[in-house]
């Protein structure tokens, strides 16, 4: 029997941080009224992102905004206490995946743990996260193998009964990144407000997350602004119709 | 395999002989061989290779008045952790290298350009290059003793995340993966 996933998007502070660090804070809100789930956050990425940093004078701004966007229910926050089984059972998963001389790769902290348990717990599917090593473990753990290997000297295994038994865990996990909101946003005309400069502001919002600390490429982007990027209809979309379909 | 004694040594020698590339190129040894031994002694070594390499690149040090007191002081300290790593007394040396740390803060402290000192910068390079490396970045930040907004913050000024092997799936791809997810 198919799982009934839920739509909620479980957001990483990696995002959020890239996010609020270019201003995009707004492009949560208008998804938000699109998105059939909620954005949800662990309590540990709010003390990460709000309680810790709303004492200090470089990164209290950040999480003043932060703490705003929680308020006004954009972002939801769910304490973790039941997760804490799931994140170790995880922890001991992607720790154990890679071995180097014997000795396994602890690469995954508790943090992303606590988080990608809260995805198996919540049965959701989609992951928001701007750093590589999560986002690798879950798409292709062989690649991060293949990076891990221009990196040591020595004897580096692959674990593959671990991997086995995360990968099943996470078949069907979607990772989105912030870049990928901004796609998404300019589909729904997130940038409209730019007038003429609807496109530029795209272009400039997806490097401007790069430079923010979004893992993403610049061959990426570059490949990405070349498409002709479709639109969602807004009117169509209220109708309940489809929206329209993505050209290759 | 290098211990912290052996990186130690190589620290002092390539500091008396003010070698900045082999300072440099002690952190990045270091740092690669944390990923696997989880030693955060060892990581301090090489975030102090780091400052070390800093402060012989900087005029503003090695012209300043102070800067034959500031090297006496540090060979000081530099026997003295040897010995006490000779000991294996880690909670000795790691006193030492917060004498270390505190002198280096005093001197930088009198002709600092920057808002993030010495230390706070080669701690967030070292953790940059342990997420290279194939931490994750919560993981980069707490074995660097770095905040992690900081940490995501300086990844976005490297070429990090431009790197082959960390590509997957296209913008493109993700983007129609989740469309379901919105009205």
């Amino acid at each position: 029997m198919p799982k009934n996933y839920s739509s909620n998007i479980i957001c990483d502070s990696s995002s959020l941080i890239s996010l609020v660090d270019t201003g995009m804070i707004s492009l949560l809100y208008m998804l938000k009224e699109r998105l059939n789930g909620q954005f949800l956050i662990t309590d540990g990425i709010r003390d990460e992102i709000v309680s810790r940093p709303i004492q200090s004078k470089k990164y209290s701004f950040g999480a003043v905004v932060i703490q705003k966007a929680i308020n006004d229910g954009v972002l939801v926050v769910l304490e973790t206490e039941f997760l804490k089984k799931t994140a170790q059972e995880i922890m001991n998963m992607t720790n154990n995946t890679f071995v180097l001389n014997g000795k396994p790769l602890n690469l995954i902290h508790a943090g992303e743990a606590e988080i990608l348990s809260l995805m198996v717990e919540t049965n959701s599917r989609t992951l928001l996260i701007d750093e590589k090593t999560t986002r690798l473990f879950i798409e292709n753990p062989e690649k991060l193998y293949q990076h891990l290997l221009t990196q040591y000297r020595g004897e580096l295994k692959m674990n593959r009964t671990k991997l086995v038994d995360f990968k099943s865990m996470f078949k069907d996990t979607r990772i989105l990144r912030s870049v990928e909101l901004l796609g998404i946003g300019y589909m729904y005309g997130f940038f409209k407000q730019y007038g003429p400069l609807e496109k530029e502001a795209l272009k400039a919002a997806t490097y401007a997350v790069k430079f923010a600390g979004c893992g993403v490429s610049f061959e990426e982007i570059e490949e990405f602004l070349r498409k002709d990027l479709p639109k969602f209809d807004e009117k169509e979309s209220r109708l309940g119709l489809q929206p329209i379909e993505f050209k290759e | 395999m290098l211990d912290e004694y052996g990186a130690m040594n190589l620290l002092a020698k390539h500091f008396r002989e003010k070698n900045i590339p082999q300072l440099h190129k002690l952190n990045n040894e270091i740092t690669r061989g944390v990923v696997n031994s989880e030693n955060k002694n060892m990581l301090k070594i090489g975030i102090l290779a780091y400052v070390f390499s800093q402060i012989l690149e900087r005029p503003r040090f090695f012209e300043n008045v102070n800067w034959n007191k500031f090297n006496e002081r540090i060979y000081t300290y530099i026997d003295a952790s040897l010995d006490a790593l000779k000991k294996k007394n880690y909670q000795l040396f790691n006193k030492i290298l917060e004498d270390v740390k505190y002198e280096v803060l005093a001197m930088d402290k009198t002709t600092r350009r920057f808002v993030l000192n010495l230390f706070e910068t080669a701690s967030i390079k070292t953790a940059g290059n342990l997420y290279f490396s194939g931490y994750s970045v919560s993981k980069a930040a707490e074995m660097a003793d770095v905040d992690k907004l900081e940490l995501v913050r300086y990844l976005g000024s490297t070429v990090a995340h431009d790197t082959e092997e960390f590509k997957t799936l296209s913008i493109m791809e993700r983007i129609k993966n989740a469309k379901e997810l919105f009205k």
